[in-house]
């Protein structure tokens, strides 16, 4: 006897133009956010099923997505070698601050919330930098 | 890490997948998401595999072909995407956990 889980298929979300490498969830269920490599962000509303905002975000494939805990800034990372720190607006994303961490390019991101914001980036040459996020 | 002294303990050791017609080659996980309520793995070759999280439970969700690189979630909400494009949202309500008899098939 085995207990299965039921999951049912939503929706499926059409726009992006190559490989989606990264998502985050509002905690409101409503937003996503998704990052791909035709080097664009996508804010897309789930309740209709709609893309609200297409960003052309990087210069090459967007790898790495997170956000705060209070859910007013994301941070995306990518294959250019910068991240960039957004706030969330209600029609989309508004840049911030972009970081450059190398030109191989980040292949993670992390923020740390423990006292005051900062972003940690991993690089495909190996390295790792830590920003703070107010002063970019 | 010297000076640490937590010595790991694994509860649940399990294969993904056994079933060979699932994954008829080399399938490599490619994201793992845990939540309150789940873990969940998703595949190189496509597949998502849903376990609860004492590892008995379990559901494999195929979306389209493909890559799956990226998993978020929300809840019971799940949200997949990879090679093919597009973004896929699931509902994993616990809720709607059944019970499966093997004699019934």
């Amino acid at each position: 006897m085995l207990p299965w889980i039921c999951s049912q298929h939503q929706q499926t979300l059409q726009g992006h133009t190559a490989t989606v490498r990264a998502l985050a969830i509002l905690r409101n269920k409503n937003t996503i956010f998704s990052a791909s490599r035709d080097t664009t962000i996508r804010v897309w509303n789930i309740a209709k099923g709609t893309c609200i905002d297409v960003i052309a975000a990087h210069t090459g494939t967007v790898r790495s997505l997170t956000l705060s805990k209070a859910e007013d800034l994301l941070v995306s990372g990518g294959d250019d070698g910068t991240a960039s720190i957004w706030r969330i607006a209600d029609n989309g994303l508004v840049r911030l601050h972009i970081l450059n961490h190398c030109e191989n390019g980040i292949c993670h991101i992390a923020l740390l919330e423990d006292g005051r914001a900062q972003v940690a980036t991993a690089g495909f040459d190996g390295s790792l930098k830590i920003w703070d996020v107010e002063d970019g | 890490m010297e000076g640490l002294d937590v010595l790991g303990k694994c509860v649940v050791s399990q294969q993904i997948s056994s079933d060979i017609t699932i994954d008829p080659e080399r399938s490599v996980p490619t994201v793992i998401q845990i939540t309150e309520n789940y873990v969940i793995v998703a595949m190189s070759r496509g597949g998502i595999f849903v376990f609860a999280t004492n590892g008995t439970a379990k559901q494999i969700l195929s979306s389209s072909e493909g890559a799956v690189w990226a998993l978020a979630t929300q809840e019971d909400m799940l949200v997949s995407a990879g090679t093919n494009n597009t973004i896929e949202t699931w509902n994993l309500a616990t809720a709607l956990v059944l019970l499966f008899y093997a004699a019934s098939f």
